[in-house]
């Protein structure tokens, strides 16, 4: 992808320290850096973590990025080093009360329907947060980024074939552990489109 | 086993993009000291130290082979620099005649924002001046009041390999500290670092006035 003027001339400015050029780039990729670490970690808290840090890095380094590079390959390289440098230290709590608060708070849909929705959601995150670290992260960036093979191979230094291995036994291990639920699923889509 | 057609629909649902929150460019610019510290265990203590024994080895390889990235002031230390114990070197009148100083004594610079107006003078009292050496390093210290803080700027001397340096006036805080009642903010620019630090956390952008005509917002 070549770069937009703009975008080109940002990146310079930010490179010689310039805090509004700063400022400009990360609200243009806050929303993806910030995706990848919560969907990463599972924790907003620790996905704050690692979107500060790597919002830091990017304006340390930034000098560092070669303009006929790919920024966007540039920077998914930090924030997924920062993933991987920030272990997760605690279980996800807050989000699990503030889902039950959600069903709570739902006039339009039954509380079963919803407490099986809450439940769903639940065992696919852990499942998912439950993956290697190298697996999780492909899923992720596959998932929450929609990137296609290549582009993941890009960002994490590997062929397309390991990216492509990856996500095959990723797809595996998660439908033999979600096994249970997709009866559930299916089963509470179709009552939310009848409901709809 | 679920067909790939509902995993690939639930992941896509589970796993979709989110909203970053508002306060996480508050945590960026108060630099890199997490508002999410969780409380420590025992058992993490020995990779912790082992990690620390090979960082301090590898700080003196890196000071050894001469590539060594100059250490951030101490927040300890620049509140214990903060009083003079044997007065001042200088009594400047102004800011203008602080800069002059420094930069005879020890060539640092003291630069101050291109593009906005002159600081009002009778927003600030200079109080006076000292020149310290800091860890091998020499420092300009300058105390001054603002309304009723007393804060002191400490500007170092030119060294290279600063981390988040910047070449303009308009300045990013990397480090934002408290040290008992004194808050401490720090940058770097044009391979100088600067600190500020005053005491107390109320209406502490005051301290900016030596420098810029306004609060900066």
């Amino acid at each position: 992808m070549v770069l937009q003027e703009s975008e080109r001339e940002l990146i310079e400015r930010c490179g010689r320290g310039d805090p509004d050029a700063f400022r400009a780039l990360f609200e243009k990729y806050k929303d993806m850096v910030y995706s990848v670490a919560l969907r990463y970690s599972g924790d907003a808290a620790v996905a704050q973590d690692i979107a500060q840090d790597t919002f830091l890095k990017l304006y340390s380094t930034i000098g560092s990025f070669r303009g006929d590079a790919n920024f966007d390959s540039w920077l998914y390289r930090l924030v997924v080093n920062s993933c991987f440098d920030l272990k997760r230290k605690t279980r996800r709590l807050t989000p699990l009360v503030d889902e039950a608060l959600s069903v709570l708070r739902t006039p339009d849909l039954s509380v079963l329907d919803e407490v099986l929705r809450s439940e769903l959601s639940a065992h696919v995150r852990s499942v998912v947060d439950a993956l290697a670290p190298d697996q999780r992260m492909v899923v992720v960036l596959r998932y929450t980024q929609g990137l296609s093979y290549d582009e993941i191979a890009a960002i994490l230094g590997c062929a397309p074939g390991t990216i492509a291995s990856r996500l095959n036994r990723a797809h595996k291990i998660l439908a033999r552990r979600l096994a249970r639920l997709a009866g559930a699923g299916r089963k509470d889509n179709s009552r939310r489109k009848d409901h709809a | 086993m679920p067909d790939s057609n509902w995993l690939e629909g639930e992941l896509s649902r589970q796993l979709a993009p989110v909203t970053a929150p508002q306060s996480l460019w508050d945590r960026i610019e108060a630099g890199g000291r997490s508002a999410h510290r969780r409380p420590s265990h025992a058992w993490v203590l020995w990779p912790v130290a082992a990690a620390l024994a090979l960082m301090a080895l590898a700080g003196v390889w890196r000071i050894r082979s001469g590539t060594a990235e100059p250490d951030p002031f101490r927040e300890q230390e620049l509140v214990l620099l903060r009083t003079p114990v044997h007065g001042y070197d200088a009594h400047p009148a102004n800011l203008q005649e602080t800069r002059a100083w420094a930069k005879a004594e020890a060539n640092i610079d003291i630069d101050t924002p291109s593009g906005e107006p002159a600081p009002d003078k009778g927003a600030v009292r200079l109080i006076g001046a000292r020149m310290m050496n800091y860890r091998g390093l020499r420092v300009a210290a300058i105390n001054y009041r603002a309304g009723d803080e007393s804060a002191t700027l400490f500007v170092s001397a030119k060294r290279a390999g600063l981390s988040g340096n910047t070449e303009i006036s308009k300045h990013l805080f990397s480090q934002i500290a408290s040290e008992g009642d004194q808050r401490i903010v720090s940058w770097n620019m044009r391979n100088q670092t600067y600190s500020i630090a005053w005491p107390g956390a109320k209406s502490s952008r005051g301290a900016c006035l030596l420098c810029h005509a306004s609060i900066p917002g």
